[in-house]
């Protein structure tokens, strides 16, 4: 959903996409990598927002993400539903560097479906350029229960920038091979990102997706 | 209460609980069917006499802060959400669906308090104890398994201490021979007041940006550090964290408060200085960071936050609030952020002793032992049958929780959960369920009015405290010493109406 006064492309397919996760996770950054979205940004001010057009080149043709973030406001803001409402699909960011990220992750979750049920979401895990890395493949286990498509990404780095967006449009397109046809116009890295080092990582996040989920414990309630 | 009073309060306290213990103990055995009213309405009058004697709700205030009530048999149990190791039982517990008693080394811990994603318990022996995340220094001790460890050894400090992990407990070192008071934690900072009414921190305070810092010359607190009020503030007799900040109540009746400013939090920065962003002005952060005195604030009994808000009470039940206010968690009816203490009319004459703010509502307890809730209905984390808890609303103004049989002595918040703990020993839990801080085993669902958390392995404990985390949650519970219809008595029940 654009802002009134947004430059709209005819006939060029539009999702709402809203952004979510805590303040420092990256979400600002993450969007701003995406040069003709942070040219033609728009800012709200009623409900805190910016929301910037992200356009992405498929076998489809073009289509176009309306990427709404609120720059750590999320908590701060008045009712949510505001912000969330006629969302056709959703990103929840935390920071691989801080676990205390992940601790909004399942309210976030529950907020976000309750206004919007069924909608494709994805959970991203920034910052994994950095070698202060906390979190572990077996630590993420929320998205795995709630069966949420999860990717380890780097907005400073550019890694893996466009799979939750792909991933997103696989969904709302209904086609599991839809494909980029163009990459999109990102700026330059920052960072360099140690690929050996995450290879490992992906490689156990694959090995954890297949482990089963941890034993219930035993005890029972009383009447 | 000073540690003379403190002590001597409890030695009455020990010989009227084990005289009443045995005495029903002795009914029990000989006189199954009889009618025990009369010792139990003897009890409650020794109890008020005491309470005369030593201040109303002293009982109540000593049990939250530890001093009182718990002894050495008391156990911690945890539940809910633990991946991040905040559960403490290692890594192969990610999760406790039911409570579930955390013994460490034979270790009796007495008192306890979730934060963010970690936790922190007070042992027997008065130490001080930690697990979970450790990204920003919350545990306040070197941990194996994250990079401070590898820190440490960097810098040689690999002692026997930074060898724990970060998921069981450890040991936090404060001053030899200090006693601590409380323990109040946050998403990343934790603050010990001891006996001595020294204050010392450690972790970090996040803003809207990511970390904001500890102090100004330290981002990052590991270990503990020794807070410094402004000179001539007194002695500090009570803390309470938000999310990223803190307030002391000193015992000239006066309000300090530091940390995160955003949305006015600490209640004495004008709007436009505590919500501009530190990267532009470094004023923010040396100012805030800083303990300030909360102008305007006398008199005041207790002190209490919300994740972004405070409270204060005076000794006569005024009640006060400042910082965010979007879903009416500070009972204030106008949506927006206060940045200074606001009277709040609505809680007037009802008799407010303590307050328990989570994320967006708030929990206050009455001298009559009830609980009244304001703010986010949504999830059921009011426990309110007048809301309805599928709508996300804004609700200022206060209304009693309703479904909890008893008198309550310890309320508790969460991010969209709330507990209260009654003076039989029960503990009541609504709200939010799905990360299991309800501690219903594998129905995570929702409660939307005060549910009883009875398990087998609570059966026969007396419940004496609670607290939530961001996805977990503990409990403190002793043996039922008022025997075992007064704590969780297996079915059917029958209570004594103390």
């Amino acid at each position: 959903m654009a802002l009134p006064g947004m430059q709209r492309q005819e006939g060029v397919p539009e999702f709402k996409l809203v952004l979510i996760g805590d303040g420092g996770t990256g979400k600002t950054t993450f969007v701003k990598r995406h040069k003709s979205g942070e040219f033609e940004k728009a800012y709200e001010p009623t409900i805190g927002v910016e929301v910037h057009p992200l356009d992405f080149h498929t076998n489809y043709g073009a289509l176009r993400f309306y990427c709404w973030d609120t720059a750590g406001q999320e908590k701060f803001g008045g009712l949510r539903e505001g912000y969330y409402i006629h969302a056709n699909c959703a990103i929840i960011m935390f920071d691989v560097t801080s676990r205390l990220t992940y601790k909004s992750v399942p309210v976030w979750h529950r907020d976000l479906t309750r206004v919007c049920e069924n909608i494709p979401i994805v959970l991203c895990g920034n910052k994994v350029d950095s070698k202060n890395r906390q979190v572990k493949a077996k630590h993420v286990i929320f998205h795995r229960k709630k069966n949420l498509q999860y990717f380890e990404i780097s907005a400073r780095s550019n890694y893996q920038y466009e799979k939750p967006f792909v991933y997103l449009a696989r969904k709302l397109v209904g086609d599991n091979s839809l494909t980029l046809v163009k990459a999109p116009a990102l700026a330059p890295p920052d960072v360099v990102i140690d690929m050996e080092a995450q290879a490992k990582v992906e490689a156990e996040l694959q090995q954890a997706v297949n482990q089963p989920l941890p034993d219930q414990d035993d005890d029972e309630l009383l009447e | 209460m000073d540690d003379g009073s403190r002590s001597e309060l409890r030695g009455h306290l020990k010989a009227l609980n084990e005289q009443f213990a045995s005495y029903i103990t002795r009914q029990r055995d000989t006189n199954a069917l009889g009618v025990w009213s009369a010792a139990c309405k003897d009890y409650l009058r020794y109890v008020g006499d005491l309470e005369a004697e030593y201040g109303a709700g002293a009982l109540a205030n000593g049990s939250s802060s530890g001093a009182a009530g718990h002894d050495a048999s008391s156990e911690v149990f945890m539940f809910g959400t633990g991946d991040c190791g905040q559960l403490g039982f290692g890594e192969d517990v990610p999760e406790l669906p039911f409570p579930k008693q955390l013994k460490w080394k034979g270790l009796c811990f007495t008192k306890l308090v979730c934060g963010g994603m970690h936790t922190l318990a007070v042992s027997s022996d008065g130490g001080l104890w930690s697990w979970g995340v450790n990204d920003e220094g919350a545990l306040g001790r070197l941990a194996k398994s994250n990079n401070d460890f590898v820190d440490a050894q960097a810098a040689g400090l690999a002692s026997a201490q930074g060898a724990i992990p970060e998921n069981v407990p450890g040991r936090v070192d404060l001053p030899s021979g200090s006693r601590v008071a409380q323990v109040t934690t946050g998403d990343s900072h934790c603050m010990a007041l001891l006996s001595s009414g020294e204050v010392y921190g450690w972790g970090a305070y996040r803003n809207s940006s990511g970390v904001l810092g500890f102090s100004v010359q330290t981002k990052i607190q590991k270990l503990p550090a020794k807070i410094d009020l402004p000179a001539g503030s007194g002695k500090v007799v009570e803390i309470a964290s938000g999310a990223d900040h803190v307030l002391a109540l000193t015992a000239s009746g006066e309000v300090f408060s530091w940390g995160c400013s955003e949305k006015g939090r600490l209640g004495r920065m004008a709007k436009d200085f505590a919500d501009r962003s530190p990267k532009q002005d470094a004023a923010v952060k040396s100012e805030s960071l800083r303990a300030g005195r909360v102008p305007s604030l006398t008199g005041v009994a207790h002190v209490a936050c919300g994740f972004f808000g405070s409270f204060a009470v005076s000794a006569a039940g005024e009640c006060y609030g400042w910082g965010l206010n979007n879903y009416g968690q500070l009972g204030l009816p106008q949506e927006g952020s206060f940045y200074e203490p606001k009277k709040l009319v609505c809680l007037d004459g009802k008799g407010v002793k303590r307050i328990s703010g989570g994320e967006h509502h708030t929990l206050a307890l009455t001298q009559k032992g009830k609980v009244l809730a304001f703010g986010r209905p949504t999830y059921g984390r009011l426990g309110r049958p007048d809301v309805a808890a599928d709508k996300d609303a804004f609700v200022s103004e206060p209304n009693y929780c309703e479904g909890i049989s008893g008198r309550v002595e310890c309320i508790a918040t969460g991010m969209a959960v709330s507990g209260a703990v009654t003076t039989d020993g029960d503990a009541y839990v609504w709200g939010y369920g799905t990360t299991g801080q309800l501690g219903k085993g594998e129905d995570d669902g929702d409660e939307i009015l005060p549910y009883l958390l009875k398990t087998k392995r609570l059966a026969g404990k007396n419940v004496t405290w609670l607290s939530f985390g961001g996805q977990h949650a503990g409990l403190v519970a002793g043996p039922g010493a008022v025997g075992s219809e007064g704590g969780q008595g297996s079915a059917p029940r029958k209570r004594v109406r103390l």
